[in-house]
Order: structure tokens, then sequence, then C-alpha cells
């Protein structure tokens, strides 16, 4: 049974009562099920983020396990796939890789309304600018070395021996096309006016694509705003909805993005040419400036597609935030190709 | 007329501010009144700039098209004749119709040679389209992002 109604409005009404129906479906042998708490957790710009306590009573003991539903919303940002997402947390969970833990997965909506998962709940909480907030410059280095260590750590799963193998296309050399690809599906999906700003930065993607030395997986959009803090402990990565497989230098280019240098950089001690010498001596791999701007741009350009696919929610009345044009992203990706010569 | 839109939509966010803000519990709201609030700023700041700024890119485009050889259709120029609706309406109308006519150029010009100086000069007008751009909003970092 439901612990209490939520505060989030009418559309969520049925919500405590389909989830206690599907919890219990998932443990049909617990002797009593309660789910304490509910509530939506603001801050999620694509997904809905419900956070619960689920009470468990197996013959004499009970116990409570924090947890959180990720469900699709009626509309947002990203079209994304729940059966991908699950797949990733699954795959993590026998690597060094800190991510919450997969429990169960509603793949349709047939039973939370929306395709939806369960997983941990786990403790910390998520800074965005951990890495340029409060903390003492050290610690900020030291937590900065420790996310991009994390990300390699990403980078050294063997995907082929895990379900990702079965649930996602590997690009193979392209990667770089077949990203373009992908992201101007979505912009075409979702553009409401002509957009030559696109087009010219596409056309450029497109010229300029490199080839991929090898196939990792990658997360999408690795940030400290996606990481759970405890102190100065990472304790799990978040957000895998827009995980794949593709370049390694797809991530790396998303972190040393100069739009998000605020992020993902400590002026003077943590910057790009840090971070990418940094990377090649953990991973022996070469990191060419030409490639990795070529990332930067993709960046710029794959944000500015989210931007854009929020507005056109936004328009149609299916999402809560207001997204404008991203000019700051267009003036941003012409100064990087100018750059780039 | 006052109040002008602008300084409405200005109130309108002072109140919500002052007096709704401080009553909102709900974090998932919270949120979104902040990123509302945020949007009626850029509104009341970047409003009265809209028409100025639209008449200056129809013109500048439909200069770019001609010296491209590609000419303003008919009904795109000069900006906002013709056309039903208020004068900004029309100019909302042309500008959608002329950057429809350039992302058209760009495809044409594609990866062909000699294309260079054409395809810099749609950029540069991009590029300073977006410098000059009235209703510039960066979206807020989310408090409590993706938990």
């Amino acid at each position: 049974m439901a612990g209490r109604e939520t505060d989030a409005g009418p559309p969520d009404a049925g919500l405590p009562g389909q989830l206690a129906r599907f919890v219990r479906a998932q443990l049909p042998d617990a002797d009593s099920l309660k789910i304490l708490g509910l509530q939506r957790r603001g801050g999620g710009l694509s997904r809905e983020n419900w956070a619960f306590d689920l009470t468990v009573r197996d013959g004499g003991r009970a116990q409570a396990i924090p947890m959180m539903l990720r469900r699709d919303p009626v509309a947002g940002l990203l079209a994304t796939d729940r059966r991908v997402e699950f797949g990733a947390l699954q795959a993590l969970a026998s690597t060094p890789v800190p991510a919450p833990v997969a429990y169960w997965l509603d793949e349709d909506g047939t039973w939370l309304g929306f395709p939806s998962l369960i997983m941990s709940r786990e403790e910390g909480q998520p800074d965005w600018l951990a890495l340029n907030g409060d903390r003492p410059e050290n610690d900020r280095l030291q937590l900065a070395r420790e996310l991009l260590d994390h990300l390699i750590g990403l980078q050294a799963v063997d995907w082929r021996a895990t379900v990702l193998a079965k649930l996602l296309d590997d690009p193979g050399p392209d990667a770089a096309l077949a990203a373009v690809r992908f992201w101007h599906g979505e912009l075409l999906r979702h553009q409401l006016e002509p957009l030559p700003e696109m087009t010219a930065v596409r056309q450029w993607l497109l010229r300029h694509a490199p080839q991929s030395a090898d196939t990792v997986i990658v997360h999408g959009d690795y940030k400290p705003g996606n990481v759970l803090l405890v102190g100065n402990e990472i304790r799990a990565v978040l957000d895998w909805e827009t995980v794949h497989l593709g370049s390694a230098l797809e991530d790396l280019g998303w972190i040393t993005n100069p739009v998000r240098a605020r992020e993902h950089q400590i002026p003077g001690r943590w910057e790009r040419a840090q971070i990418v010498e940094h990377y090649a001596a953990a991973t022996g791999r070469r990191v060419t400036q030409r490639e990795l701007l070529w990332w930067n741009v993709f960046s710029c350009w794959k944000l500015s597609v989210i931007v854009i696919s929020g507005l056109s929610a936004f328009v149609a009345g299916q999402f809560d935030r207001v997204h404008l044009l991203p000019t700051w992203l267009f003036k941003n990706m012409f100064k990087l190709i100018e750059n780039a010569g | 007329m006052r109040p002008t839109v602008a300084e409405q939509i200005a109130g309108l966010g002072r109140i919500l501010a002052a007096e709704v803000r401080p009553e909102v519990s709900s974090e998932y709201a919270q949120d979104v009144l902040a990123g509302v609030l945020q949007s009626l700023e850029v509104l009341a700041s970047g409003l009265a700039a809209i028409g100025p700024f639209l008449a200056w890119d129809n013109a500048a485009m439909t200069a770019i098209l001609r010296e491209a050889g590609a000419g303003a259709q008919p009904g795109a120029g000069p900006p906002g004749a013709g056309r039903a609706g208020s004068e900004l309406e029309q100019l909302n109308q042309a500008n959608e119709q002329l950057r429809a006519q350039l992302d058209g150029l760009l495809a044409q010009l594609g990866d062909r040679p000699g294309q260079d100086q054409a395809r810099r000069a749609i950029v540069a007008h991009l590029d300073e389209r977006a410098s000059r751009f009235p209703l510039r909003l960066v979206p807020r970092m989310p408090r409590r992002p993706d938990l």
C-alpha cells in the first residue's frame, strides 16, 4: 500500500497504487510491503525521479530499502530507452564503477503508466559546481581526478561480456558519424523552425568526422551534477539514460567542452591540458587536439539539440521548463570551428 | 499604454517571487518556479528589442541571399511587406521564410569547392545574430539535479 499521496498534482494521483501493485508483483512471496514517502524530486531534466522507501517484511524481519523510480515523462528533453538504462546499471554492477543497483524494469509502462525503472537510492548529494565550489582547492583537485578515473574505469569495462552487447549497436570506427546521425534524427523530430545554425555546424561535423580507434561505453552526460557525493567521496554515478557505445573521446570531449569549463575544470590546476595528460597516461590512448576539438563542437551541437527538444516540448505544453534558442551555444560552436582553422 | 507589456511581465515576476515563491514547498515546484521567474526576466528585458532585431536580421539575410545569387523569395521582402497580422507577426513570418531560404542555401553549397566565401558570410551573419538575439536564456542548473 502507498504511504501517502504525492504533492505533484492530478496526473500522478494514480502512481502510489500503481507502484504498490508493481512492487508486489516483483516480490510475490514477501509477507508485507509498504511504500513510504513517495515524492517527486526536483531537478531531473529528462526523466521523472520519484524517491520512496520500500519496507519489506519477510518472516519476522522487516527491512527498509531506499529506492528511486525513474519514469518517462509525457514529453521531455530526450526520448531514451529505460531498457538500455536498466541494462547499463546491470552491466556496471560487477565493475568498480559506482552506480545504483538495478531492481526492476517496467519496460513498456504496463504497470506504471510510462516506461520506468526502479533502482537503489544511494546516499549523497550531487553538486554541479563541486569542482569550483566551497571545498579547499586540493580537495577539489582530488575530486576532479577521481571523477576522471571513474570515467576511465567505465571505458575499461568489457562491454562485450555484458548485456549491453545485446542492447546496443557498436558503431565501430564510424562512431562520430553515427553520433551526428542519431542527434540529427532527434533534431528533426523536435525542431519547430528553420535552424541554419544547426545545419552549418552539422555540415562541418560531417566534413571533419574523425575515425574511432576503439569502442567503449559512453555515459553521454558525465558531470559532477550526475554524481552523488558524501563529503568528498563519490558514492554513485547517476543518469545513465543516454548511455551508448561509441568513441572513447566522446565523454572526454564532453568534459573538456569549453562551454562547460565551470563544471569540469579548475582554473590553473585542472584544465584541458591536465585532463588530457591524465587521461592519456592512464589509458595509453593517443588524444589529438584535432579529434578532441571535433568532440567539443559535437558536445555543443548535441546540447543544442537537447535544448531545442525541451523548447519544442514546452511549446507543446508537455514540459515544465522554459527553453529558448541556445544562441550562447551557437556562438561557442562558431568560435570553436573558427579556431580549428 | 501603461503598464507596458514589459512592465506587466516584470510586475508578475516580482509578485511570483515575493508572494508565491515563499509558499511553495514542493522541491519540484520550486525548481519549476525558479525557471519561470528566469524566463519572465528575460522576456521583460528583451521584449522591446524583438521588432528591431527581426528587421535587422531580415535585411541582412535578404542581402546575403541576393549576394549568393539565391535571391530572397518575393514573399519574403521587403521584410514584413504584404502580410496579414501585426507588424511584429509580419516580421516574424518573413524571418522564418528567410531563415528557411538561408538553410536551403547552406544545403545547396554543401561541400562544393569555391564556396567558402559564401559559407563564411552566412556563418558570420549567424554568429552576429546570436550576439544580438534579444531573448538570451541559459538554463539554470537544477538545485538537485537528476536525483
